[in-house]
């Protein structure tokens, strides 16, 4: 499979280089934002294989960012990393059309692994849409 | 300095005071999760360039300098939020404790900074020049004003401040909570239970509310 693009959206920019560097390590290609809005800015102008969003962060909160993201794109897989008192929160963001959630501190193999399932995933999704695309354009000309 | 002046056991505490005290202990421990998974992947970073090192990848000291310096800064934020949280705890001890009103309100903005940070909204604090010593308990004094902060909160909207200031009164020290307009049907501070609450230490608490603000008003009588 080609190297997965990862965004990691995370307000500890700390947390969100370090993880980043690991995973750069590990053969993927890593940009990060340290809030909702600048994650959504990264998006509009990068297909990325999967987002790693972090749940609490000031102002627009991981749910939201999810939100507004997937309004933009809603082939796109989203991992949430979330704290222990919010893993409710993280089911309810699955609901909400999150690929998949991870409890903070994270394990970096356990990262990896979910993000190459959302990379196959997008891939998966991608081809649905544009074998639906092919199908409405035959239809409509009666073939 | 704090003295311990009386045989009564337990401290008061208002009906949703467990939910004061999950509510910081909840923000403090979630801000020790982060320190944590720094330091964690930190760590597991560390440990993939040795094996990074062992396949001929060496690791120069730039990196290993970067890497130290942030193990010794989440270690050093990690002990300060341990520290604040110790304090806090401890203001329960007594029921009647001898306390600064500045270093009550300095603890409780430093707890509340993570909520503001949510919230997108800032918490500024402005102390008096010099110590207001009081006689009661710091745990409810704050229970009280974190109240209003929560109020002034739940009304601002993204980048307002919210002004926690200490003062000198006549014999007394002021605390004062200043944020934008309450509307009255948003109003959920109870101005009654807490004054109730507080008068076994000497205090009173008020309301006002202008075109342009909304100020949680506290008075303690200094000790004697």
């Amino acid at each position: 499979m080609a190297e997965a693009k990862v965004l990691i959206v995370d307000d500890e920019t700390e947390f969100a280089t370090v993880i980043a560097a690991r995973m750069e390590a590990r053969g993927f290609k890593v940009d990060t934002a340290d809030s909702g809005p600048a994650g959504i800015d990264k998006i509009q102008n990068t297909a990325y294989d999967a987002i790693i969003l972090d749940l609490a962060m000031p102002g627009m909160d991981g749910i939201e960012t999810l939100r507004e993201m997937l309004k933009i794109d809603k082939t796109l897989q989203i991992i949430l990393l979330t704290g222990h008192a919010t893993l409710q929160k993280g089911v309810e963001a699955v609901k909400l059309g999150a690929s998949d959630f991870l409890e903070k501190p994270a394990d970096i193999d356990a990262l990896v692994g979910k993000v190459n399932e959302a990379q196959k995933k997008r891939i998966i999704s991608f081809q649905e849409n544009l074998e639906k695309k092919m199908s409405d354009i035959m239809k409509k000309k009666g073939w | 300095m704090i003295s311990d002046s009386s045989s009564r056991p337990e401290p008061p505490i208002m009906p949703d005071g467990l939910a004061f005290f999950g509510r910081i202990s909840a923000s403090v421990s979630h801000e020790l999760n982060n320190v944590i998974s720094i330091i964690d992947q930190t760590a597991g970073l560390l440990e993939d360039l040795l094996a990074g090192a062992e396949r001929g990848r060496p690791i120069t000291n730039d990196r290993l300098e970067s890497i130290v310096h942030s193990l010794q800064k989440q270690t050093q934020r990690g002990l300060t939020i341990i520290k604040r949280l110790n304090t806090f705890a401890h203001g329960t001890d007594s029921p009647r404790l001898e306390f600064d009103i500045n270093d009550a309100m300095t603890n409780l903005g430093d707890l509340c900074q993570r909520l503001a940070g949510l919230k997108r909204v800032t918490l500024q604090l402005h102390l008096n020049d010099s110590p207001l010593t009081v006689v009661g308990s710091p745990f409810a004094v704050q229970q009280a004003v974190f109240g209003a902060i929560m109020q002034s909160f739940a009304v601002a909207e993204r980048d307002a401040t919210i002004a926690l200031t200490t003062g000198s009164i006549d014999n007394g020290s002021s605390i004062e909570v200043s944020g934008p307009v309450v509307p009255a049907d948003q109003m959920e501070f109870d101005i009654a239970t807490v004054t109730a609450f507080i008068a076994d230490m000497g205090g009173n608490a008020g309301v006002t509310t202008d075109s342009e603000q909304t100020v949680f008003s506290f008075t303690f009588p200094l000790k004697t």
